[in-house]
């Protein structure tokens, strides 16, 4: 990456969300979702996002994108913090963060044609209507590989792929500047994935675009991005540039994580050896104390049960947060 | 006879929908030999889980088999008896499917479900099928069998279900498990555990296994042999190796392409263009022709042969004798280790 002008940064940021039990409510306790990230994102680049379900990278996306409101910590969005922001000064944010969403099927106005999906946005934030409005459709629709017949069908008439093309035409239509993708790609199937992904470098290109690109198939996230974050249940564990990354994971959890991936060689695939993963992923509601991994880490020690680690720069801009490292 | 478990020969289903009938398996024959792991790999839509209810025959209206022969041990399953096949279900077949929480149910404990399952087939005491079912538990790796036995699915988490799932479907040592994108719903550190059970079930109790996945690295690992299906037939069948290292139809190179390669320098995907036939009008030659870079004139009027190379077979008309020699095919043959 050239050098590093951030457009996002992210610092300390909570997200809990309130469980209440029984009928009458009484707070009972909290689903820490998120707790306690830190990250930043430099102008033109694809930072990833992995982990597994739950723990709490989608969440930090709409977060980001003010879906949820934060329980703490500050969205630092080209300098201003939006994360307190009220709806009526979050407007032109709105327009410069836009979101992609994993399912297809569930994104669309089923009961809107695909000229007023991709339409509404631009007439919300003023930028174009009527006619106007009707040829920016059509260039959308052609720059996402789609052409000017479709803009009249709904969206029933298309293929998973088709919808998320179309989902990508709607994020574009404001011009945004920064693009939340959440497992844009996990919905589709293989020979389409490569088709989206290819589409989705093509536009980052052309419009010199920033992503958060969320996924757990950790070949595609390598494959896409610059640098890459790895969550595990509400936290960062580990942060480096994709090569560093996949060459030189220093966390247990990122270690493993990696080894899991199926490698689509079979002689390679019979070499490498996995690092199995001993029991499930804890209960975000009472998460374990101290480091939130050490219930299936191998190398735990008393340290890792009352302190909570802190992200370490390791150098290579390469950040771990793990007590091994202390030694 | 006695190497070969399972012979699907000539299988078509369809589903009859109120908008006509959509060919899911056209003229499938495929077999699967004792104690082999099989793959088959395919997008949604291309018949991969069809061809393996048509063979459990638990197809849902407006589904059917319309033709061919499923032997299971020299005998058609499809001339059996819904009785008779409630025997072999279970019992001498089983299948696991994608979601573990909605093939639970989940007003019985897991206990109860295997103990269910032992005693239908088995004429064993309350007491005795109890034990067995701790035993299916420990055997999977659920840690202490006896407390679990009595928890209900919602208890378990999604790697445990699926755990459980595999037990219930182990608990009458079947000869063919068929297991269908059992990992798929899971996180990629539990896909490692299912899949490594699995692959050490399948050698320890000596049964077949068939895999069904979407994911060519699952293929790479668990499975020996191959099927590649598309458009609702076998585009290539082949070893694991052949497969991956030497491809020979279109599609299974546009596949292997088509998925990111752990390397560190930068590289484009390919991705095959275009998408999948409708099967309601299924084209009258090959069905990969629209998204075919070498396809020719014949490709599209007329269905390619089945051409063997070894133990390998695939569905391309390029492999004819006649066919002219393209140099970019040529050179993609070699799979993964082409850089293909």
């Amino acid at each position: 990456m050239e050098h590093s002008e951030r457009l996002l940064e992210v610092r300390g940021l909570k997200k809990y969300f309130e469980k209440r039990k029984g009928i009458i409510s009484k707070k009972v306790e909290y689903v820490k979702a998120v707790d306690d990230v830190s990250f930043f994102i430099n102008k033109k680049e694809t930072f990833g996002l992995v982990g597994e379900s739950g723990c709490g990278k989608s969440t930090t996306g709409r977060t980001i994108i003010r879906l949820y409101k934060p329980t703490d910590g500050k969205i630092l969005y080209d300098g201003e913090d939006i994360g307190k922001l009220g709806e009526k000064d979050l407007m032109p944010y709105r327009k410069r963060i836009q979101m992609i969403f994993q399912d297809p099927y569930a994104s669309l106005n089923a009961r809107m044609t695909v000229a007023d999906i991709i339409g509404e946005p631009m007439e919300i934030h003023n930028i174009a209507s009527g006619k106007e409005r009707e040829e920016r459709v059509t260039e959308l629709l052609n720059l996402v590989g789609l052409s000017k017949i479709h803009a009249s069908r709904y969206p029933h008439e298309f293929s998973g792929g088709q919808r998320q093309r179309i989902g990508i035409a709607r994020a574009l239509s404001v011009n945004p500047e920064f693009i939340i993708c959440d497992e844009p790609i996990s919905a589709l199937d293989v020979s389409i994935q490569a088709q989206v992904v290819n589409m989705l470098e093509d536009l980052q290109e052309s419009f010199g675009l920033t992503y958060l690109f969320i996924a757990h198939d950790l070949s595609m996230v390598r494959h896409i991005s610059n640098r890459i974050g790895v969550m595990y249940l509400g936290n960062l564990v580990e942060v480096a540039d994709r090569n560093e990354l996949y060459d030189n994971p220093i966390h247990p959890y990122t270690k493993a994580l990696l080894s899991s991936i199926p490698i689509p060689d079979p002689e390679l695939a019979e070499k490498t050896e996995r690092i199995i993963l001993e029991g499930d992923v804890p209960s975000p509601i009472n998460p374990p104390s101290g480091c939130k991994f050490r219930t299936r880490c191998k190398y735990k020690s008393d340290i890792c049960k009352e302190v909570v680690p802190k992200l370490i720069d390791v150098g290579n801009k390469h950040y771990v947060a793990c007590h091994l490292l202390q030694n | 006879m006695s190497d070969i478990l399972l012979e699907v020969n000539n299988l078509e289903t369809s589903f009859f929908t109120h908008i006509g009938e959509v060919k899911a398996i056209r003229n499938v024959s495929f077999n699967v030999k004792s104690g082999e792991s099989l793959g088959v790999v395919g997008e949604s839509g291309s018949g991969k889980s069809v061809t393996f209810l048509s063979v459990m025959r638990l197809l849902q209206h407006p589904g059917k088999v319309i033709g061919g022969e499923i032997l299971f041990n020299g005998e058609d399953l499809l001339k059996k008896t819904t009785k008779e096949m409630r025997r072999i279900r279970g019992d001498k077949i089983s299948m696991i499917f994608q979601d573990p929480m909605t093939s639970l149910n989940p007003v019985y404990t897991i206990g109860n479900q295997i103990v269910e399952i032992i005693q239908e087939h088995n004429n064993v005491s309350k007491k005795e099928a109890k034990d067995r079912a701790i035993k299916m538990l420990d055997m999977v790796g659920i840690p202490s069998p006896e407390s679990r036995f009595s928890n209900y699915p919602h208890e378990f988490s999604g790697g445990m279900r699926q755990r459980a799932m595999i037990a219930i479907a182990l608990s009458c040592y079947p000869e063919l498990l068929i297991a269908d994108e059992p990992t798929t719903a899971l996180d990629v550190t539990i896909q490692a555990q299912i899949l490594s059970l699995i692959k050490e079930l399948n050698k320890k109790l000596n049964m077949s296994t068939v895999l069904i996945t979407h994911d060519l690295g699952i293929v790479a690992k668990v499975c020996t042999r191959v099927i590649v299906m598309y458009g609702g037939l076998i585009m290539e069948e082949g070893s694991v190796k052949d497969i991956f290292y030497n491809p020979l139809h279109p599609y299974t190179m546009g596949l292997l392409k088509s998925i990111p390669r752990l390397s560190s320098n930068k590289t484009r995907l390919v991705p095959i263009p275009g998408t999948p036939p409708d099967l309601l009008k299924p084209p009258k030659g090959c069905p990969f022709y629209n998204r075919c870079n070498f396809a020719m004139n014949i490709c599209k009027e007329e269905m390619p042969l089945y051409y063997q190379r070894g133990l390998q077979k695939a569905m391309c008309w390029l492999l004819d004798e006649d066919a002219p020699r393209v140099e970019e095919y040529e050179r993609q043959k070699g799979g993964v280790r082409s850089g293909a």
